[in-house]
């Protein structure tokens, strides 16, 4: 694992913005860390990188406690943030030769072409940046020096379609040799090069696994049922949001596996049906997730 | 190590491009300050007090930009931030602070060494000089400030977070003011108002050490380990410590420690030098007030003025308290004698005393222990110049008082601790240019003949003077010194310092100055002195009344009056110069000779207001108060010798005395040989009272250097009690009790001597101008007839004086020692004069006092009579 935490704890006060988190990231993957503003995902970042210290439990990068993180570990970090304060009187040029003296591994290639591809001009300040461009310089500050590891929070919020895509494709480039840590709501744009997920609700890590378990554990369910049929009380924890129209049913089975199981544990709450799943995005899933977690929220204030 | 270098140039140059304004204006600062401190204002239109407030303040406007720009360049990269982005970067923080600490030196160090160095080399100073005296630390801002608000600095992410933390850093330090927080700070053994102004390195240096300690730590804790909760303990730590060393709790330090550390540091073993050093109270009685009541008299009030205590301090002593100045008078017997290229003798510089702490005591049979009387700490004096009489006012609570005026064994001791300053003495030419005068660095003395001053100005790197001092050549009383006492501090800590000084010189016009004397003085030795006196008041209660006891007090306002028979008149002789002339002639003698008499150094023409009416039954007498003494003006110049006798001239032609016998009490003869050998047709004679003398080689050489130790090591005269300064028959009392027989006149009292300690009351600069003014005497010039009359000691025993101790075997060695010096030089005089002068009468009058007309007036009227007829026939 390049980052596991160990019961992870983040207090401020009263508050706890992080409780007992055991993170797995590993090595090589490109792993989403998905949750609704307030989730505890830029805590645990900022954890991660040794800019806030925890109040209880652990976290390891790159096999270091996080607390004893030294300059040659960020060597292989890279971190980007959609709120970093830049040196901002400094000209884009001038960022990347004092970046360039501070990493020994530093790739010149590839921070040229990105630049190039990404067509940031070299003698603006970057106090006079637009947000992507911005965004795009961090990223190419977080990248050219080929990472092993790259922590990125929300690094596409607040950009145009057409940024964003530069921005991704940026990042595809990168996948294969350095693990990803992302963070974001925008889950459709990453989809494509994301191998793992993490669920983060009100600072719990509700679950962590690959991106394949996520798709395959997921299906949008439509029953069509016998007779009108209520809601079973004893109705498994996983299926969630479910919709009773007439003779139809529609929910969404958060444990599926496979149609014959499932067919049999909805003859036992409803007797004969006929059901059909369909596959969902990364995105719908997410969506399903963060709207469940508000109806539990607003269930318990309730 | 070479990446290590990339690092730091890349920090340096992102830092510097990213406070380039900034880094711009500063540098831009450092250049104003030279240009606008070296304007000429006289030179520059516009309105001169804004010019004025400008050059003085410039130098704050470049440190406060320099301290704001060592602020911003920190901030830059804070260590506590959720966002900053170096944080993510790999970035050693051994790195960091080099490139900090480089930035620093390059933008705000050498900037400033180069500003200074251009100040310098504009002030006209060598390049090596200029370079050497740009370095260095100068003031208490740099050293005592900068290592906290770097701390500050280190701490607040933010400029909003520092301004906070300097804030409540300075709400803390100002804690004390409130008098609610007193309490509290008595708990912890604060005592208030306790300064230990001439030992404050060991203070500061705590304040210092503890600055760079906090800071190390914070960058320790909070950079390199990012232990915040750490880094903020080790901040108010740092700034506790500085407040317990500003603060410092009476069980941890205190005047007895400061003075023992010190004295540890100062002192070495040879104690010789602590019998060299004599202290005795000043006055027979210290004056005093009591407090609250409408004191009688308006010396009382004078004094309560004076001693200016805090209220607090009186309300807490209650009703009817006393106060009373002690006045302790110190003389040394180590002066110095260094030769001065411009002046034809060698000159006398004094060590000096300054005053560490003084604390008083009363003890008595019927007190268990010795009560500590309350110094005043606002005193007017506190700030007054090193001199050697030192007052300090105490306060007496009436109960004690008055327990203890009955109980005759009743002391007050003082108890002194001081620092005994050597002295180095250079000279320095006041032409505007610098000299090089080791001990006190660079100097330069400039003539400011507008405002009739010399502006001195020194610039000393490294190791300091404790005090620095300038005075003109031979003018003790004109001596100004750097500030109102020593300033101690071990070499060790001074290498890095950097200080000027700056002295004024008033009224240079007294003299020709081609040069001023400056000195040096150095720490030898911290004393400790104690002065006992029986009483409360410096005697015995019948001798020195407690005030309000006594019925004479109520008479001090007293009866005396001038009862010569002469008019008096004033006589201008030159534009705002006008002379006291005393006028006995009467009308009925128009062809009697005219005698014009002339006192001695810090006399007036009064001291012969006995003789004149004596002289006057036949002759025309009057008598002239030279300028600078008595009611005659004070100009600030004219105190050569030929504008002196032009003086006389003036007096002369104004009551149309074509001619006139001249008679001169010692300084007086300075004048009449002067007279004698340039003005032949105005003068008829001239009569010399124990007045010829050579004192240009008198007060020279090896026998005068003795002869002013031995002076020096004999006791003075005992002040006069408050009872003897009531009346002229009182101070006949005083005389007799103190075995002189002559008295001198009243009037000559009243106008010469101040009745409270009796000592001669004229502006002591001006005697000293007079006293530089004296000539080598060309008796050969002198062709009108001249008689000397020498008063000559016939033996030691001549010389004991009623209150020395006879049984003293040294100080009977000493008047031996006395005796032959002045025998030897009047042997000299007596003979040079009888031999130079062409018509001369020499008579030396066995045993007579240096007033040796009031002490054998008999005898000298006699001799005058005898000479004015032989010069009639």
């Amino acid at each position: 694992m390049i980052v596991e935490t160990d019961e992870l704890c983040m207090r401020y006060g009263r508050v706890e913005t992080l409780k007992r988190i055991n993170l797995n990231v590993p090595e090589g993957s490109a792993f989403a860390l998905v949750g609704t503003n307030g989730a505890g995902k830029t805590t645990t970042m900022r954890l991660l990188m040794n800019i806030l210290q925890p109040t209880s439990g652990s976290a390891r990068v790159l096999g270091c406690d996080t607390r004893n993180l030294k300059p040659s570990h960020f060597q292989k970090v890279g971190y980007v943030s959609e709120n970093q304060v830049l040196p901002e009187r400094l000209t884009i040029a001038q960022y990347f030769d004092y970046l360039r003296a501070l990493y020994p591994n530093w790739d010149r290639r590839l921070e040229n072409s990105l630049r190039k591809r990404m067509q940031l001009p070299a003698s603006r300040p970057l106090s006079k940046l637009s947000h992507g461009m911005r965004m795009k310089t961090v990223l190419i500050a977080g990248l050219a020096f080929r990472p092993k590891l790259l922590v990125l929070d929300e690094p596409l919020s607040g950009m145009d379609t057409l940024t964003r895509d530069e921005v991704v494709d940026g990042l595809l480039e990168q996948a294969d040799e350095t693990t990803i840590l992302i963070s974001s709501h925008e889950l459709a744009e990453i989809e494509n090069f994301t191998t793992d997920i993490a669920f983060m609700d009100d600072g719990n890590l509700i679950f962590q696994e690959s991106i394949e378990t996520t798709r395959n554990r997921y299906r949008e369910v439509h029953v069509t049922l016998s007779a009108q049929k209520t809601w079973p009380a004893a109705g498994p924890e996983y299926w969630m949001g479910h919709r009773i129209q007439g003779h139809t049913l529609q929910f969404i089975d958060s444990n599926y596996q496979g149609h014959e199981s499932l067919i049999s544990q909805l003859n036992a709450c409803f007797g004969a049906v006929q059901c059909r799943e369909v596959p969902m995005s990364l995105r719908e899933i997410s969506k399903v997730l963060i709207r469940e977690s508000r109806d539990k929220k607003q269930g318990v204030m309730a | 190590m070479k990446r290590h270098l990339s690092v730091i140039a890349a920090m340096v140059k992102k830092d510097l491009v990213g406070l380039m304004p900034l880094v711009l204006i500063t540098l831009v600062s450092f250049v104003v300050v030279p240009v606008i401190a070296n304007l000429d204002l006289a030179s520059i239109g516009g309105d001169q007090g804004f010019w004025a407030m400008l050059q003085g303040n410039i130098y704050w406007l470049a440190f406060y930009l320099s301290v704001f720009l060592m602020i911003t360049l920190l901030q830059l990269d804070p260590a506590d931030s959720l966002n900053h982005d170096w944080l993510t970067r790999p970035v050693e923080r051994k790195n960091w602070m080099s490139a900090k600490l480089i930035f620093m030196l390059c933008f705000i160090v050498i900037p400033v060494i180069i500003s200074r160095f251009l100040v310098n080399l504009s002030a006209g100073m060598g390049p090596g000089l200029a370079i050497w005296y740009a370095t260095g630390i100068e003031s208490f801002e740099s050293t005592l400030l900068v290592p906290l608000l770097f701390m500050i600095a280190l701490l607040a992410p933010s400029i909003r977070k520092f301004i906070m933390l300097a804030a409540m850093v300075f709400i803390v330090f100002l804690l004390p003011g409130w008098s609610v927080t007193q309490p509290l700070l008595r708990m912890i053994g604060i005592e208030l108002g306790g300064d230990f102004d001439s030992f404050m390195w060991i203070q500061g240096t705590v304040l210092v050490v503890a600055g760079l300690l906090g800071s190390a730590g914070i960058y320790w804790f909070h950079y390199c380990r990012r232990q915040t909760r750490y880094a903020y303990t080790t901040f108010w730590l740092a700034v506790a410590v500085m407040f317990l060393s500003v603060y410092p709790p009476q069980g941890v330090y205190n005047w007895n420690s400061a003075i023992a550390l010190n004295k540890a540091i100062i002192n070495s073993a040879e104690a010789s030098l602590e019998s060299q050093v004599i202290l005795e109270p000043a006055l027979a009685c210290y004056p005093a007030a009591r407090l609250g009541s409408n004191n009688e008299t308006e010396q009382g009030n004078q004094l309560l003025t004076q001693a200016a205590w805090p209220t607090a301090m009186i309300e807490a002593a209650g009703s009817g308290a006393i106060t009373f100045a002690s006045s302790v008078a110190y003389r040394e017997l180590l002066t110095e004698w260094v030769e001065v290229p411009s002046s034809p003798r060698e000159q006398s510089i004094e060590w000096l005393l300054s005053r560490v702490r003084t604390e008083a005591w009363l003890q008595a049979d019927s007190l268990a222990e010795p009560v500590q009387l309350q110094r005043s700490p606002t005193a007017e004096n506190r700030f007054a110049q090193i001199s050697a009489i030192q007052s300090n006012y105490w306060l007496l609570p009436d109960q004690l008082a008055s327990s203890l005026t009955d109980d005759p064994t009743t002391e007050l001791v003082l108890d002194i601790d001081a620092t005994l300053l050597a002295p180095t003495t250079y000279e320095l030419p006041v032409d505007g240019q610098r000299h090089d005068l080791s001990a006190l660095g660079s100097c330069k003395a400039e003539h400011d003949l507008a405002g009739n001053k010399i502006d001195i100005e020194c610039l000393k790197r490294g190791v300091q003077p404790d005090l620095v001092a300038a005075q003109f050549i031979g003018m003790d009383s004109s001596r100004v010194d750097s500030s109102s006492r020593a300033v101690y501090m071990p070499d060790a800590i001074e290498f890095l310092k950097r200080q000027r000084y700056e002295l004024v010189l008033e009224s240079p016009s007294l003299l020709e100055n081609s040069a001023v004397l400056m000195t040096a003085y150095e720490a030898e030795r911290i004393l400790h002195k104690e002065v006992v006196t029986p009483g409360i008041l410096g005697n015995e209660p019948e001798i020195c009344p407690l005030p309000g006891t006594s019925p004479s007090d109520t008479t001090l306002a007293s009866s005396w009056s001038d009862k010569s028979s002469h008019e008096v008149s004033f006589i201008s002789v030159e534009p705002g110069v006008r002379l006291e002339v005393l006028d006995w002639r009467r009308a009925n003698l128009p062809d009697a000779p005219t005698l014009v008499l002339l006192p001695g150094l810090g006399a007036t023409a009064h001291s012969y207001d006995v003789l004149a009416e004596k002289l006057a039954e036949q002759y025309n007498v009057i008598g002239i108060t030279r300028r600078g003494v008595g009611d005659s003006s004070q100009p600030n110049r004219g105190y050569s010798i030929d504008r002196l006798s032009e003086d006389i001239i003036q007096v002369m032609d104004t009551l149309a005395l074509s001619s006139a016998i001249l008679v001169g009490h010692s300084f007086g003869g300075e004048e009449l040989t002067y007279l004698g050998g340039n003005h032949p047709d105005r003068v008829d004679g001239l009569i010399y009272l124990d007045a010829a003398y050579d004192r240009v080689s008198a007060n020279s050489g090896d026998a005068y250097k003795r002869q002013v130790y031995l002076d020096r090591s004999l006791p003075p005269v005992p002040p006069p009690r408050p009872s003897e300064g009531v009346s002229y028959q009182a101070m006949q009392h005083y005389l007799q009790r103190t075995g002189r027989g002559q008295t001198v006149p009243e009037g000559e009292i009243i106008a010469s001597y101040d009745l409270s300690s009796g000592n001669i009351k004229h502006n002591g600069l001006l005697l000293d101008a007079l006293m530089q003014g004296v000539v080598t005497p060309d008796y050969q010039k002198i062709s009108a007839p001249a008689l000397a009359l020498y008063a000559v000691p016939s033996s030691p025993a001549a010389l004991m004086e009623a209150w020395y101790d006879e049984d003293d075997p040294e100080l009977q060695g000493r008047l031996e020692e006395q005796f032959s010096l002045i025998s030897e030089r009047r042997k000299i005089e007596m003979r040079r004069f009888d031999s130079e002068v062409k018509n001369s009468r020499v008579i030396a009058m066995e045993d007579a006092d240096h007033w040796i007309f009031l002490s054998h007036e008999a005898e000298v009227l006699q001799a005058m009579r005898t000479f004015i007829d032989s010069i009639n026939q």
